[in-house]
């Protein structure tokens, strides 16, 4: 089956990702030419979902590694089981020959695999999402540069490991500091902005079909409101989401400065922030905001 | 794939690569692979695959769009009206009583992309001034003086809102096409504030200015506290300690112990030049290196013009509001002038004690300073004794050929270009990087 931009568009529909074409384009281009997909933009934007999408829409198993700070080869890649090779050495001391347990040793029955060799080994086309590489440090990125580039990866014991099926592979960064060019050249580029009032309506629908069309048209032009106010972090998909199910169960028709005041902490994720928005003006504000734009947003 | 489409998108990379972005081979291959997976007709679509393949970061995303709108419309342009762009040509131009005026081909560029109201303006000013006047075709070379006078100042004031990387190549096509991305970024005022020259940074955008110069330093901060942690826990192992952990294992090696290496943090001394003009790019750069404070082990910061004062050494990040006040502060009590020579003298002489096989020296100026010997003699005292100066030079680099001082000092420095928050930001993170 070939993949194509209206495909795509049409399954990222119906599993519920709400995008535009600023999106499939690039994630087409991924598929298509084989290339990692970089995905950069503010935590909450829905960039990790991507890799979940595809992992869906493909129906083929999602490998996620997960970066932090010192990760290395050993939880990444692969690692022996020491233990077990240790006790086998323990237990077949006085039995067979030195050369022959040395080899069984180091087989695949003590081999550990991390996500990576997991996703090069898959006999199914897997979606192998690298979840905010820009927090593991640099020497890992470059050990990355080998998978992404030729997609093997080489083991002393093994050999040099090829991957059977290409992945598909989607990296996603916060931005938290500069990646590398070496990764950025290997990888095509796509940036997930905070959505416009219509398009973060039509994901309050998808997602919170309950909410009343008025409320989420209400609750996106507040969102995009308290995103230009000078805060430290600004709410993303996942905050008006939040938002919109607790006013749900507060029984809400329609934005109040009481109602935000008392629910900002689901908006807003610091004290600084929460007296920012949660200032009897601002409230006035955020509510005139809302209430402004026309019936085409809901 | 056509050869024809091939030169066009080969033409592309060229002109973002002048504008600073840095685009490779592979890149470009990718781009036009990519561009065989889609409509070639639909103009989104070719924009969002040139932007997928080409743009790695979201700053150059502005200036791409400039560049693919003005690129690619200058193609269609070309290919759909040459007869209509020929025949309307003179009547474009600027004229006297109906004559047009022979401006150079840069300032005719100039005119040529201003806005049609401010051409019209330009234009009936001309009108009413000769008009009923004893005004002749003998006047013509004082109009073209007077209005080249008055383009050449407003290609100036565009300059300045822009890097000097859009610089001129000698190709008047491409010139002309870079020229005018920088008029369409700077009028939509859409020109990251990362690329614009600092001296051009007004007062009703310092903050916002001041706003991204923190978010920059901050993460280049993180990536150097974090470098250094993780450098500080590498790697030689220790062997007594992994014995001793060990021992439960039968003696087999099953975890090491790593010996903790003292990875000790550059001191960063900055030396900031406040005479005339450059007050306002020093400012900026003190700001800069403050926001580093996490990532170094130490900032001492000097203001200098006739002499050297050091800046608040109490000051910390959180009170950079009032450096611009302290700047002004010593341009006043030291003068307008620089001497660098006599600065250096008394920092080697009062301050020695900052100065170690630790320490990075920043000099911020633009090198011009009197008595340029003393001065070099100086700097090579002082080169002798830190790890390394840096020289951010705040002119461009084209121009150093007219400045004395720059061949002189480069032989104890490393000189870099530096006008721009990309561009320092750049260089910072290489330096700091690097040791």
């Amino acid at each position: 089956m070939e993949v194509t931009v209206d495909w795509l568009r049409e399954r990222f529909k119906a599993d519920g990702y709400i995008c535009g074409d600023d999106v499939i384009i690039p994630t087409y281009l991924a598929l298509r030419l084989n290339r990692p997909l970089l995905v950069e933009g503010e935590p909450g934007v829905g960039k990790t979902e991507i890799g979940k999408v595809l992992a869906r829409v493909f129906d083929t198993e999602l490998i996620r590694l997960q970066c932090y700070e010192g990760l290395d080869e050993t939880k990444a890649l692969y690692e022996w089981n020491y233990q077990r090779q240790l006790l086998r050495i323990q237990l077949n001391r006085d039995a067979d020959p030195v050369h022959d347990m040395e080899r069984d040793l180091f087989s695949e029955e003590y081999l550990l695999e991390r996500p990576l060799l997991r996703a090069l080994r898959s006999e199914q086309t897997p979606v192998l999402l690298i979840d905010e590489v820009d927090k593991c440090d640099e020497e890992f990125e470059a050990f990355l540069f080998e998978v992404l580039s030729d997609f093997q990866v080489s083991i002393p014991e093994l050999g040099t490991i090829r991957a059977k099926q290409i992945p598909i592979v989607v990296l996603t960064s916060n931005r938290a500091r500069e990646l590398s060019d070496g990764l950025k050249r290997r990888c095509l580029f796509l940036y997930v902005d905070f959505p416009d009032v219509s398009r973060e309506v039509e994901i309050i629908k998808a997602r919170v079909p309950e909410v009343e069309p008025a409320l989420a048209a209400q609750i996106a032009r507040a969102i995009g409101y308290i995103r230009t106010l000078d805060v430290k972090k600004r709410p993303s998909i996942a905050e008006t989401l939040d938002w919109a199910r607790s006013l749900l169960n507060l029984g809400a028709h329609r934005l109040t400065p009481e109602l935000i005041s008392q629910t900002a902490s689901v908006v807003v994720k610091s004290r600084d922030d929460l007296r920012v928005i949660g200032e009897g003006k601002t409230c006035v504000d955020i509510v005139t905001r809302a209430a402004e734009g026309t019936d085409d947003d809901s | 794939m056509t050869v024809e489409l091939v030169q066009k998108i080969v033409g592309f990379v060229g002109v973002l690569r002048r504008l600073g972005l840095r685009v490779g081979t592979s890149e470009t291959i990718d781009a036009l692979s990519a561009l065989g997976l889609v409509d070639l007709l639909g103009r989104d679509q070719v924009r969002m695959v040139l932007a997928t393949t080409l743009v790695k970061d979201k700053l150059h995303a502005p200036i791409f769009q400039a560049a693919f709108e003005e690129y690619f419309s200058a193609e269609e342009k070309q290919r759909q009206v040459p007869e209509e762009l020929c025949g309307d040509e003179e009547g474009e131009r600027l004229s006297v009583q109906g004559r047009p005026l022979d401006l150079e081909p840069d300032l005719e560029r100039v005119y040529q992309s201003l806005e049609s109201d401010e051409r019209s303006r330009l234009q009936d000013f001309l009108d009413k001034t000769s008009q009923g006047r004893k005004v002749g075709p003998q006047h013509d070379a004082l109009i073209v003086q007077l209005v080249s006078g008055h383009l050449r100042r407003m290609k100036e004031a565009e300059e300045k809102m822009v890097p000097q990387s859009f610089a001129e190549t000698g190709d008047p096509r491409i010139d002309g096409m870079l020229s005018a991305i920088a008029d369409r970024l700077s009028r939509a005022g859409e020109l990251p504030l990362a690329y614009r020259d600092l001296g051009s940074i007004g007062p009703e955008e310092r903050d916002r200015m001041v706003s991204v110069l923190r978010q920059l330093a901050r993460k280049l901060a993180t990536g150097l506290s974090r470098r250094y942690r993780l450098a500080a826990g590498r790697k030689q192992v220790d062997f007594r300690r992994t014995i001793r952990a060990n021992v439960r294992f039968g003696g087999v090696m099953m975890r090491l112990k790593y010996r903790r290496r003292d990875v000790r943090r550059p001191r960063l001394v900055v030396l900031a030049d406040v005479s005339g003009s450059m007050e306002r790019y020093s400012e900026f750069v003190l700001l800069f290196v403050y926001g580093l404070m996490r990532g170094v082990s130490g900032v001492e910061c000097f203001a200098f013009t006739e002499d050297l004062v050091r800046v608040d050494p109490g000051l910390r990040s959180g009170e950079v509001d009032v450096i611009g006040e302290m700047l002004t502060g010593v341009v006043r009590a030291h003068g307008q002038t620089t001497n660098l020579g006599s600065s250096l003298q008394t920092l080697g002489r009062e301050y020695g004690d900052l100065l170690s096989s630790r320490t990075i020296v920043i000099v911020v100026s633009d090198t011009k300073t009197k008595a340029i010997g003393e001065a070099t003699g100086e700097l090579a005292e002082i080169a002798r004794r830190v790890r390394t100066v840096l020289w951010l030079n705040t002119v461009p680099e084209d121009r150093w050929n007219k400045l004395p001082g720059v061949a002189a000092f480069s032989r104890y420095c490393v000189m870099r270009e530096c006008y721009t928050l990309a561009q320092l930001n750049d260089i910072m993170r290489g330096a700091l990087g690097a040791v």
